[in-house]
């Protein structure tokens, strides 16, 4: 009987184990947690924590057993794969058992990452990630919070801040970076975020990266930043981005940049091997360039085509896109592609409160951030995901309309057809 | 059986009867900032020669919807009959399925949650047509089985 392993049980391997069970019944599924929980959503620890969902809502696809059950598969908790022989297939874990498979499917995610800062306090420190981070998030909130600094402008940093304040915490908020967002954000819709946080009460620090942060006689903290300034609060938030998870893996027996590289049927340079998720990197549909991403819906589809093509199946991902929304604090911040990419720049914007603000190269748009209207975001994604698949096509009759009817400036519409910037 | 969508264009005249209906079965109140899921529109002819055209857009029910991988709670999934369904009670408002729909469906209710076509699910459970459809004067809209 045929058998596969998947390492790591997030989405990505979740969706893998999914696939090849709807492919194959009788497949054997050994399934290699670092944890004794089902897959959680790194994405809903923070509305978790602001009591938007349950503790169990984090666990989208079911509890353990649920899990368990949907899958038909081994689950092995609190077993991580600590070496991978990719050649052989073969897994090895802490106790030195070794086991072969017919095919391997890595999906080991990513962890946060707590820049380096010497002699963190053992109290106070805090990050957001997994389920554990927001449980130990909402603990600590249960008590006496009065003041908190989040590092990190970025997507979670953002909905951490949201939640702070909606509770009446005194929030700071740093990054090494001088603007908000500055993975995603042009300068001028940074600027204009930055100038809402700033109305709403939020202390900014950006161009600021945190160098010391001590306890203090009184139990608070202070930080001091990069600027020469200092910031007192009872925790500090870390939210400064991810790493993949490659602690286990042979580089000399796997491609490997940021994360481990595949083609767009996820296969690695190993044969049988695949990787989806946080820990890969596969094509960016713009660039042609491999890219790591961390997004669920990615990591979704990708454990997917992982999962069907380790069945034998033929499938193929469609590739990253960098891609970004946020609902925070009654705004909509969408980013989709580099916005550091060259090309041509415009923008717009309407008495009704939205701004859109574009990058076009060779007549096509590279890079595009909107504020304040969600309900074309998808619509306009699809057009550059379309446009990169089928360069020599038209915006469809259906997208054009959709644009219309949501009040788009013609201009606007005409640049997405492929005509540029007027 | 699976069931979908079509709209032909040489019919349609966007009267708006189907986003009327649409208002009218799904309790959608404009005057509360509401929209009906299914939207209506013109296109102008490009470069101003040629006829005007008309098309009915909601949620097309896509075979491998984009939306319900992008939804972080597992609100959508596909029922019985193809339609693109979805329970939002669990709805975080994130806005990821407005992300990835190329047809602008979803929308967002007061409470920030979740709305879009459902294919009237329910009437076809019990045999009528989805509300737009049964009402389209010309009969451009249609629920037809997805013939593969």
């Amino acid at each position: 009987m045929k058998t596969a392993a998947v390492i790591g049980f997030g989405c990505a391997g979740f969706c893998a184990a999914k696939a090849i069970r709807e492919a194959e019944p009788e497949r054997v599924i050994d399934i290699y947690s670092d944890t004794d929980e089902a897959p959680y959503n790194p994405m809903l620890t923070t509305y978790y924590v602001s009591g938007k969902i349950s503790e169990s809502a984090m666990f989208p696809f079911g509890d353990l057993e649920q899990v368990r059950s949907a899958l038909g598969a081994n689950i092995f908790c609190s077993s991580p794969v600590e070496a991978l022989k990719a050649r052989e297939r073969k897994i090895v874990l802490r106790d030195g058992t070794e086991r072969q498979y017919d095919d391997i499917i890595i999906a080991t995610g990513a962890s946060a990452v707590i820049p380096p800062i010497k002699n963190l306090p053992a109290r106070g420190i805090y990050k957001m990630r997994t389920a554990q981070d927001a449980r130990a998030l909402t603990e600590v909130l249960a008590g006496q919070v009065g003041s908190a600094l989040v590092v990190g402008a970025q997507m979670v940093g953002i909905k951490v801040v949201e939640l702070l304040h909606r509770r009446g915490v005194k929030t700071y908020l740093a990054d090494m970076e001088s603007r908000m967002f500055p993975a995603s954000a042009y300068d001028t819709t940074a600027a204009i975020i930055a100038e809402r946080l700033l109305s709403a009460g939020i202390e900014l620090r950006l161009g600021a990266a945190v160098q010391s942060v001590v306890e203090q006689q009184s139990g608070g903290l202070l930080s001091t930043l990069s600027d020469g300034s200092t910031v007192a609060s009872d925790i500090v938030v870390f939210c400064s981005g991810i790493r993949a998870n490659l602690g286990f893996v042979d580089r000399s027996e796997l491609d490997v940049g940021r994360g481990i590289r595949t083609d767009l049927h996820m296969r690695t340079s190993a044969e049988h091997v695949y990787a989806a998720g946080d820990c890969c990197e596969t094509t960016n549909i713009l660039t042609g360039e491999p890219i790591n991403l961390g997004l669920w819906a990615n990591a979704a589809q990708q454990g997917r085509t992982a999962g069907r093509n380790a069945a034998g199946l033929d499938e193929e991902y469609q590739g990253n896109l960098i891609q970004n929304i946020t609902h925070y604090m009654d705004t909509d911040f969408i980013s989709v592609g580099d916005v550091k990419a060259a090309g041509e720049r415009a923008a717009w914007s309407s008495d009704s409160g939205w701004r859109i603000e574009v990058t076009v190269a060779d007549g096509k748009m590279v890079a595009l951030n909107i504020l304040d209207n969600a309900n074309i975001a998808g619509p306009v994604k699809n057009i550059i995901l379309h446009q990169a698949a089928h360069p020599s096509e038209k915006m469809t009759d259906c997208a054009k309309m959709l644009l219309t009817a949501s009040g788009m400036p013609k201009d606007f519409i005409a640049m997405l057809g492929g005509e540029g910037i007027d | 059986m699976k069931m979908k969508f079509n709209l032909d264009v040489e019919k349609c005249v966007a009267c708006g009867a189907c986003a009327v209906a649409c208002m009218d079965q799904n309790d959608i109140d404009p005057a509360k900032g509401q929209t009906p899921y299914r939207r209506v529109g013109v296109l102008e002819p490009e470069r101003g020669s040629g006829a005007l055209r008309y098309l009915s857009i909601a949620c097309m029910h896509c075979d491998d919807a984009p939306c319900i991988p992008a939804c972080p709670v597992c609100c959508i999934s596909k029922d019985e009959r193809g339609m693109t369904v979805y329970d939002n009670t669990l709805c975080i408002g994130c806005r990821s399925c407005a992300m990835a729909c190329p047809y602008g469906a979803p929308e967002y209710s007061e409470n920030g949650r979740m709305n879009k076509c459902h294919g009237c699910t329910v009437r076809q459970q019990y045999g009528y047509a989805p509300a737009c459809v049964q009402v389209c004067p010309t009969k451009a809209l249609t629920l037809t089985p997805d013939e593969e």
